[in-house]
């Protein structure tokens, strides 16, 4: 259909008819032209009739926006001849009469005459305004002034009086082709529109009287509708006309309503049949208003419901269609063809059987042509595309639900019940199919038909009008109709065994954001089948596990099946599909544990629940711990069978030797190639370091007291699990080891003394050092070299070891600690050298250095050259305390002749060297400890625990014990045992091993109450630390002795009397010469105090002493004052290194007395 | 009422299903279409609320297709209420529509007052007292 048969432009009809004057010269043509050229009428007010009776509030008036009007020349055939029985709906409104003639008796003579014969005519028509134009033609006006005056003016007077009606239906036009001709026209098209409006007025006013008059005979026998319907469609005609198309639908409304109603009162009578049976009725266009002569067979009763009701809609339809909405057809098209459709199917039987499908698939997609083409040539909003998008959607899945019922019907759609359409399901058996055919075979819409004859073709049109329904939803914004009728035609596509354009249709709609848990089963199942046509393993999977868990799938064997697929599936895949937080499983970390045996492991223990309702096989389950360092452990099991419920698995791993917050990071279940992740799984401290040794450090057992190069020794301990290999590194922020290439270790089995020193290497790469294998119950010592960053200035050291070793079930570990050293010597030792003519003698001294006490275990003085040490002290088994300084004598007996002989002549140097053998007692008490707890274990389960027990000892234990008090009473008290002391350490640690830890320690405790220092030094199997210290050349080469000699011998009692003069000789004898010189120089000084002696003589001397014969220099002394007095001393300087002087007499002595009280005469004779 | 109730649905706020209950003892309504047809609805009801300036919570007839008539309700909190109904030579009356979906949103109002009811789970309805009242509601409507 076109625009024509839609837009059927009726105009009102303006007649213009003139006499011969206006012939003349053309003057009433040219009037018609000038009027036609200033057509269509604009702006017409208007005030409905109907709407100030029936009281409408709207009284203000209509502004008719163009109004076409035509313009034709009156002749009096031009108006149709009644029929009776019919009404004709006039399109003439106004008559004109063009009078331009200025002679009075032209008019006289004719004019008047002709006017008369055409208001004979035209005042008889209903309704219909007339009126007289007086044209003054420029032209003859100048005539007129000249000849008449007046004379055009009596001739339009004339006129007036013979014409004369109370309305003014004569006016005067003057034109003078210059600006005042637009007033005249407007002038005259007011008149015009005063015209039309008042002829409209009227007619409405008819048309209302006369149709309530037919309304109100409605009850009366013989009434019908037909008539009512063609009164009040003129009133609609009329309306159109006058381009009211709102006022002429509402008398559509109007009519359809009280359609209705008179079919519900009085059923339909006055309709002759139900009609629908001529042929095209099915595809015809329900819009189109010639394809029958729909109101004369109103007007003759003749019409049929079908046609009445289509006839109807058409009209209403071409009145929106003029009114520009698009929008309000398809809605009103909706409408009708859903309710007519009923009313079709209530009828069925007097039409052929699919009738109702065929009809409603056309009037559809015709609806939809017309409204596309409307839509296209005018430009409309996005809100109002969108509206229209949506009402067009309507009507697309109503035409596609009856060709997939057609489709149905004939066989050419498959059945599918997952389409929105599910009602749509073939004929029964094949006697039905032969009528089925015959029935189609009527369908007169080509498309249609054509789209029945084969699959391919019904494809087509599903799919053409399907993608169009799709396109309008995306249009108006319809996401969840989209998705339906995606769905749709995915099902088509799989039906019809096109796995990849099914998929790839399904694909985008399964899983949207907005959650419809039924529909979106659905759609994956399906996908799931077509990727399984596919052969599409890897999205077969996927599809799977989303199917096992989803929550519409409630039949068991459904369940069962996918579960198997899954299973299968897993395993064929060709990539690893990993997903995270699958619903398949909810995990939770229950435990986690680090056992302490010394070849213990590490346990997770989750609880898993299987959402599944069916068995789930699972290959591995790992799961991936982290502790705060960053280092990654795994725990896992193999084989695990989870049931649909809840079940506790255990993964185990290697044990963590670090203690720290562990985090779960992430457990994976394997099946096949699938892997299920899930994540944050909770953290957990876990206390790590029940390593099954023991690691130490300090300063080496064998020292050098002010030894310059330092050195550390490590001790590593093994319990009861040996380590076949492993790597130690360490490092301090204060102390700095060199790069060593090797080191030496020694290694020693803590049961017997045997040890035997290896080389061992060092890993040059990451200058850790690498262990030898250490068996179980083995030491293995070894030192390496640092340097003091802090220069002395501190003695106590952070020391992180760092080892990684593997243990001999071939598991490697990583376990670091860090413990403070203290690398200040244990001991200070000095000495002083003493002299005499026979040996010299050592003295010294030992200070205590460290606040525990330690145990002198004995000492050992050794020396090379001439002398023969002899320690006087025996310092045994003594303590030396913190600050405490212990002596120790040794005198150095010279050998004999032949010994010294035996030493080469070449060695003149002597040294002495002291060792002192040393224990520290907190040492002492450890090693008690250890072997005790050696000794309890043995052959007992608990040596399991070794490891964890060596470290309670060393780090637990010996801190509780007092080594002063030790050391003072010789008697080591253990307080009894505390639980909490272990609490920290057996944190994550299964109950009933903790239990068995304190048991045991309680008994450890209990029978190591108090142990004598006998019993503790008796188990003594530690190496005694041992320290020594060196003193060179001890022994001169040349040994002078010094001495003051009296000459005089005393008196009887020995002492001396004051200013008795004592003389003396200074007596430098040399002892021993082993100089290589015959003589050496040296200076004496004899120094007196002068307070007590008068000394005569040379106070100083230089003397060559030749080594024979000693040197003698005399003197004198007179003591000055009583009383006990040293005598004068003596410093002799050889000014050799090798000298060595012996004073003998330095500090002696001796008494002065007063000479005693004698009276002693003297005369002098005179 | 001079209509069959064919299903009642409840929808979340997050266009969530939350109830869809097929009250149809016709085999041609399966659930499978209340579900399409409850989905569906949601494009309407959105596209209701959002071009009109919506004062009243009946939303009235959604969509009418051959046989059916959907009709919708929207509460304060964008719980949406559906009733497909089967369509009769009868027009249906909004009154008895709205009296209909009154009572739905009183059988959801004393089933969101339960304290243990949370409204934001996105939980299906499984309440066995609302599955009473939407049942009253569907056979008191062809009776």
């Amino acid at each position: 259909m076109h625009r024509g048969e839609m837009g059927d432009n009726k105009r009102v009809i303006i007649t213009y008819s003139y006499g011969p004057d206006g012939e003349e010269g053309g003057v009433g043509n040219q009037f018609a032209e000038e009027l036609e050229s200033r057509l269509p009428l604009r702006n017409i007010a208007w005030h409905n009739p109907l709407g100030a009776i029936r009281g409408s509030t709207n009284s203000t008036a209509r502004i008719i926006g163009t109004l076409d009007v035509e313009l034709k020349r009156y002749s009096p055939e031009m108006f149709p001849r009644a029929m009776p029985g019919t009404l004709y709906h006039s399109p003439y409104f106004l008559h004109l009469y063009l009078v331009t003639t200025d002679d009075s008796e032209v008019y006289k003579a004719t004019t008047r005459k002709q006017i008369q014969e055409w208001l004979n005519v035209v005042a008889n028509k209903k309704n219909q305004e007339w009126l007289i134009v007086y044209l003054i033609n420029p032209d003859s006006k100048g005539k007129s002034a000249r000849f008449l005056g007046v004379g055009a003016s009596s001739v339009f007077d004339k006129i007036k009086s013979d014409f004369s009606f109370k309305k003014e239906r004569c006016i005067r036009m003057k034109l003078q082709n210059d600006a005042k001709d637009a007033e005249a026209w407007t002038d005259l098209t007011n008149h015009l529109k005063e015209g039309i409006t008042s002829s409209l007025n009227q007619q409405i006013l008819q048309y209302d009287e006369d149709t309530r008059r037919i309304d109100q005979q409605r009850l009366m026998p013989g009434w019908n509708y037909c008539q009512y319907f063609i009164m009040k469609e003129g009133l609609a005609y009329t309306f159109e006309f006058m381009n009211l198309l709102e006022e002429a639908l509402l008398q559509y409304d109007e009519l359809e309503a009280s359609f209705f109603q008179t079919l519900a009162e009085q059923g339909a009578p006055w309709f002759a049949k139900f009609g629908g049976s001529e042929p095209d009725d099915d595809s015809a266009s329900i819009l189109d208003l010639q394809r029958k002569r729909y109101r004369d067979m109103i007007m003759q009763n003749t019409i049929s419901i079908f046609d009445f009701r289509v006839y109807l809609f058409a009209r209403q339809c071409q009145l929106l269609f003029r009114l520009g909405r698009p929008v309000a057809i398809c809605q009103r098209a909706k409408m009708f063809i859903n309710q007519f459709s009923r009313t079709i199917h209530e009828n069925e039987a007097s039409i052929w059987p699919f009738f109702r499908q065929a009809w409603m698939y056309s009037a559809c997609i015709q609806v939809i042509g017309h409204c596309d083409e409307l839509v296209a040539v005018s430009t409309q909003q996005q809100d109002f595309m969108a509206m229209y998008d949506g009402v067009k959607v309507d009507l697309l899945q109503c035409a596609r639900f009856q060709l997939d019922n057609l489709g149905a019907a004939c066989g050419v759609y498959p059945n599918m019940s997952n389409t929105i359409n599910s009602s749509a399901i073939g004929p029964e058996n094949n006697a039905q199919n032969g009528d089925v055919k015959e029935s189609l075979a009527k369908i007169t819409n080509i498309e249609l038909r054509s789209s029945l004859q084969s699959s391919e073709a019904f494809d087509e049109l599903y799919l053409r009008i399907t993608s169009r329904a799709i396109r309008s939803c995306q249009g108006s914004n319809r996401p969840r109709t989209r998705r339906i009728l995606s769905g749709d035609l995915a099902n088509l596509h799989f039906a019809r065994s096109r796995y990849a354009e099914a998929a790839a249709v399904w694909e985008p709609i399964v899983g949207q954001d907005e959650p419809w848990p039924f529909l979106d089963d659905l759609f994956a199942e399906k996908l799931a089948q077509c990727w399984k046509m596919l052969k599409d393993s890897d999205r077969y999977l996927k599809s799977c596990l989303h199917l096992v868990t989803c929550s519409t799938i409630s039949a068991q064997d459904r369940v069962e099946y996918y579960v198997d697929e899954l299973v299968s599936t897993s395993s064929q895949v060709a990539q690893v599909l990993e997903v995270s937080g699958v619903s398949i499983l909810k995990l939770k970390t229950l435990r986690f544990i680090n056992t302490i045996e010394d070849d213990g492991r590490c346990t997770v223990t989750l609880n898993v629940q299987n959402l599944v309702k069916e068995e789930l096989n699972f290959d591995e389950v790992i799961a991936k711990v982290i502790s705060t360092d960053g280092i990654e452990y795994a725990c896992q099991a193999q084989s695990i069978t989870l049931d649909p419920g809840t079940k506790d698995i255990q993964l185990s791993g290697q044990r963590l030797t670090i203690s720290g917050t562990y985090v779960v990071d992430h457990v994976t279940c394997r099946i096949g190639k699938l892997r299920l992740v899930y994540h944050n799984l909770g953290s957990f401290h876990v206390t790590g370091g029940a390593v099954p040794f023991s690691i130490s450090a300090g300063l080496p057992d064998q020292s050098l007291s002010r030894d310059s190069s330092s050195m550390l020794q490590v001790d590593i301990v093994t319990g009861s699990a040996a380590l076949k290999q492993g790597t130690l590194a360490l490092s301090a922020p204060t102390l700095s080891f060199p790069f060593l290439k090797s080191v030496l270790h020694r290694k020693s089995s803590m049961e017997d003394d045997a040890s035997h020193i290896k080389e061992c290497t060092i890993d040059t790469a990451e200058n850790r050092i690498v262990l030898p294998s250490i068996d179980s119950l083995e030491r293995l010592s070894f030192q390496i070299p640092f340097q003091d960053l802090a220069k002395g200035m501190e003695s106590e050291h952070r020391v992180k070891f760092s080892l990684t070793y593997t243990t001999a079930d071939g598991i490697s570990h990583v376990w670091h600690e860090s413990k403070t050293l203290n690398t200040s010597t244990a001991l200070a030792i000095s000495h002083v050298i003493v002299h005499n003519a026979t040996s010299p003698v050592i003295r010294y001294t030992l200070t205590g250095k460290r606040p525990n006490p330690m145990r002198i275990l004995g000492l050992n003085v050794s020396a090379s050259g001439a002398v023969d040490p002899v320690p006087l002290s025996d310092v045994a088994n003594t303590v030396l305390y913190y600050h405490q300084e212990m002596p120790v004598i040794c005198y150095l007996r010279s050998k004999e002749l032949a010994d010294v002989k035996s030493t080469t002549s070449a060695e003149t140097t002597t040294k002495v060297q002291l060792e002192i053998s040393y224990q520290d007692l907190d040492a002492e008490i450890t090693n008690f400890f250890l072997s005790s707890l050696e000794k309890l274990l043995a052959g007992t389960p608990m040596i399991q625990f070794s490891g964890f027990l060596i470290r309670y000892v060393c780090e637990t234990l010996v801190p509780l014990v007092d080594v002063a008090q030790y050391a003072l009473t010789d008697v080591a008290n253990l307080p009894p045992f505390v639980t909490e002391t272990v609490g920290h350490m057996l944190r994550s640690e299964q109950t009933e091993t903790i239990a068995k830890i304190e048991e045991f320690l309680n008994l450890f405790h209990d029978r190591l109450k108090t142990s004598s220092g006998n019993d503790v030094r008796k188990s003594q199997k530690l190496r005694p630390r041992r320290i020594s210290y060196q003193v060179e050349s001890p022994v001169p080469k040349v040994l002078l002795a010094v001495e003051i000699r009296r000459i005089d011998a005393p008196d009887a009692s020995g002492h001396l009397m004051i200013g008795q003069p004592l003389k003396c000789q200074l007596i430098v004898s040399p002892q021993r010469w082993d100089h290589d010189a015959t003589d050496l120089p040296c200076f004496c000084e004899i120094s007196a105090d002068p307070e007590s002696w008068v000394f005569s003589g040379k106070r100083k001397r230089k003397a060559i002493l030749t080594g024979k014969e000693p040197a003698i220099f005399p003197f004198t002394i007179i003591p000055i004052r009583t009383g006990y007095t040293l005598m004068p001393s003596v410093v002799v300087d050889a000014a050799h290194a090798k000298v060595a002087i012996i004073y003998h007499t330095n500090s002696l002595g001796l008494t002065v007395r007063a000479p005693s009280f004698t009276t002693k005469t003297v005369s002098f004779a005179t | 009422m001079p209509f069959d109730v064919i299903c009642i649905a409840v929808i979340g706020k997050t266009n969530n299903p939350l109830y869809i209950k097929n009250c149809s003892r016709n085999a041609a309504y399966p659930d499978l279409k209340c579900h399409y047809i409850a989905h569906t609805a949601i494009d309407l009801v959105e596209e209701k609320i959002s071009t009109t300036k919506q004062a009243d919570q009946y939303l009235g007839l959604l969509y009418a297709l051959e046989e059916l008539a959907v009709f919708g309700y929207i509460t304060n909190t964008r719980v949406k209420f559906i009733i497909v109904t089967s369509l009769t030579d009868a027009a249906i009356k909004d009154q008895e529509m709205k009296a209909l979906f009154r009572k739905i949103h009183n059988a959801y109002v004393a089933l969101v007052s339960n304290p243990f009811w949370d409204p934001d789970a996105q939980r299906v309805i499984s309440s066995p007292n609302f599955d009473r009242a939407i049942a009253q509601v569907a056979a008191g409507s062809s009776s």
